[in-house]
């Protein structure tokens, strides 16, 4: 019982943190341009975050980290809408929700579709916040006793599941992350304050600026790539009332189950490191259509197929928390963004910071509740306007989205040269997407990669250069033992895949 | 010709290429010092390598299946491009408003619907808008207008 009062006592710090007018009034900020920015076709999650982080930048800790929390919702939420109305989908992990959301609108039900995202993600998050509440003091607990061997091993697990999830090709996965970890190890080294790949440009000494790369990847080289494909597309979205969201008797009953089983099933997969809300959603997609008494219904806006994995996305997005906040190691692209951003701040995530800094441990947690609370609240009323911004042609949104890449990046520092490297970044990614290879491992590898250096030379110098310690610590050698059989296994499943599609050519 | 796998044999090359230079200059930059006392140039110079191999891999793969070039939406990247650049050398000199009038007009190039009317009245909107988000909400320190003569 004692534990439950320490949470209780955590709660309710976390509580008086995050419900102070000022902060909910940055929350529900956070919510509405993290909705607004992630609405915008072409504009994904990642990209979203990134454009509105700078924001943040500006203000006080605690307002930032509560504002931060409702952008990250906000965009994750702006992002399904899109799906749902344009079957576009801005991430991945909304692309399931195009397969019966889109249908579902199409036969003018598009109301009671985004209705349902609104309360699957609600539901689910809520699901996925509580569980990071129980189990986040239990994994620092294990956390505490881990060495930088230890650490070298999960980060290493945690990027080679993301390398070989996100891409067909594993190889191309890995590649990305290498990348990655090469960009983040421009500027000082820490230990013998060398500079690496900084030429010696001064204004490289700090390494590269995590809203650069992100703007540059995700902002600058989509809005390249959708000018020309937006322009050919054209729109006719109905308009949504208030009244034309209210579900059925039958749909609610429909609904209710599948939003718990896919907030259970994203729960345990956003906690995996690597995996997240990509994967959690096609699972619980697929789960439901296999219990389901009519599958045929699936695919043709059946509102089992879009509670269950909306529901997965969001309790995802939430438990993917747990290693990043209690390990400091984000599973996900997203995450790793997190992280960056609330490093900028000075909170470096880790076992520490929940005995060092509860009050802003749980204070973003508790903030994250809110944020989804007003997600809620904000959105049902303001359906309308989505719907409208979704109506205007790129070719009017886009200088729009330069602009705040423009000001947000030059915010950051107050120079241009942050600037040159969001082109150098927009016109690397462009080139990359072209070639058929996917960006978010990329961001992975860049927070990831000066981490795994400096617990890869702690763990050489205990070691006196003996690199079987990796092997012979028990935790570290079972988180390679499984890095090497994802890995195996991976590459064993793309080369019978490509084996698959050319056997029928002749 | 033989047919190959035209993106993935020029990603894999470039990859290849970036993966030896960073191998490169670690090699003859920095000191990479011993697996016991690594130097600053171990890692990369061991990042550099991995990524040089998985390029290599990934260009021979190519060779065994087979796939056109994609088509690169040049004017689309030459004036979004064109636009970045431009705000980043007037908003230093200049201030905000030119800056913003430069990134506009220089980018609706990218578009066949924008016409130089239309990415005037974008302009004005957007220099309200950061104006009213950037320097009234977010007391951000950015001049509106300098004279730099």
């Amino acid at each position: 019982m004692e534990f439950f009062s320490i949470l209780g006592d955590n709660v309710a710090l976390g509580l008086a943190t995050a419900l102070t007018p000022e902060h909910l009034f940055y929350c529900a900020l956070g919510v509405f341009l993290g909705t607004l920015a992630g609405v915008i076709p072409g504009i994904g999650t990642l990209a979203a975050m990134s454009l509105l982080f700078p924001l943040t930048f500006y203000l006080s800790p605690t307002a930032a980290l509560v504002m931060l929390a409702g952008i990250y919702y906000g965009t994750t939420y702006g992002g399904s809408t899109t799906s749902i109305l344009l079957n576009l989908p801005g991430t991945p992990s909304a692309a399931v929700a195009c397969i019966d959301g889109h249908p579902m609108a199409s036969q003018g039900r598009a109301g009671v579709a985004l209705l349902i995202t609104t309360i699957a993600s609600f539901v689910g998050a809520t699901v996925g916040i509580l569980l990071m509440m129980l189990f986040s003091p239990m994994i620092v607990s294990v956390a505490l006793q881990f060495g930088p061997t230890e650490y070298f091993s999960l980060m290493a697990l945690g990027l080679i599941v993301a390398a070989t999830m996100s891409n067909e090709s594993p190889l191309k996965g890995l590649a990305m992350i290498l990348v990655g970890i090469i960009v983040g190890l421009v500027g000082l080294d820490i230990y013998t304050g060398a500079g690496r790949f900084t030429f010696s440009s001064p204004t490289l000494y700090d390494g590269i600026s995590i809203v650069a790369l992100a703007m540059g990847l995700f902002g600058v080289s989509q809005i390249i790539g959708s000018i020309r494909s937006a322009e050919s597309k054209v729109s006719n979205i109905q308009k949504i009332t208030i009244r034309s969201m209210l579900p059925t008797l039958t749909e609610c009953r429909q609904s209710v189950k599948p939003l718990f089983r896919g907030a259970g099933i994203g729960s345990f997969f956003g906690a995996l490191p690597g995996s997240g809300g990509t994967i959690a959603s096609f699972v619980a997609y697929a789960t439901e259509k296999k219990i389901s008494k009519t599958p045929e219904r699936f695919g043709h806006g059946a509102i089992e197929g879009l509670a269950s994995p909306e529901s997965a996305n969001n309790a995802a997005d939430q438990t993917a928390f747990i290693p990043t906040m209690a390990l400091g190691i984000p599973g996900t692209a997203s995450m790793a963004m997190m992280l960056g951003v609330l490093m900028i701040h000075g909170i470096s995530p880790g076992p520490s910071l929940m005995s060092n800094s509860p009050d802003l441990f749980w204070g973003l947690i508790m903030s994250f509740w809110i944020g989804n609370l007003l997600l809620l609240l904000i959105n049902i009323p303001m359906i309308g306007l989505w719907v409208n911004l979704l109506r205007t042609p790129y070719q009017y949104l886009y200088p729009g989205i330069l602009m705040f890449i423009c000001l947000g990046t030059y915010s950051v520092s107050n120079s241009t040269i942050d600037l040159w490297l969001v082109i150098l970044f927009g016109l690397a990614g462009y080139a990359l997407l072209r070639l058929n290879f996917t960006l978010p491992p990329l961001l992975l590898g860049f927070v990831l990669g000066p981490l795994m250096e400096e617990n890869f030379r702690r763990a050489m110098l205990y070691s006196r250069g003996d690199l079987s310690t990796f092997v012979t610590h028990p935790i570290s050698g079972s988180f390679l033992g499984l890095a090497v059989a994802i890995l195996a296994t991976s590459f064993y499943l793309s080369a019978r895949r490509k084996r698959l599609k050319e056997a029928p050519a002749p | 010709m033989r047919s190959i796998n035209q993106s993935d044999f020029t990603g894999g090359l470039v990859l290849t290429l970036l993966g030896a230079a960073t191998t490169g200059y670690a090699w003859i930059e920095l000191p990479i010092g011993t697996v016991r006392q690594m130097g600053p140039g171990f890692f990369p110079a061991a990042i550099g390598l991995l990524l040089f191999f998985i390029g290599v891999f990934i260009a021979l793969g190519a060779l065994k299946s087979s796939d056109r070039l994609p088509t690169f939406e040049l004017r689309s990247a030459l004036a979004v491009i064109a636009g970045l650049a431009g705000f980043a050398l007037t908003i230093d000199r200049f201030g905000l408003v030119p800056a913003i009038f430069v990134l506009t007009l220089l980018s609706s190039f990218a578009s066949q619907k924008l016409n130089w009317r239309v990415s005037l009245l974008i302009s004005v909107i957007l220099c309200v808008l950061a104006w009213a988000i950037f320097l009234q909400g977010f007391n951000m320190p950015i001049r509106l207008w300098r004279w730099p003569f």
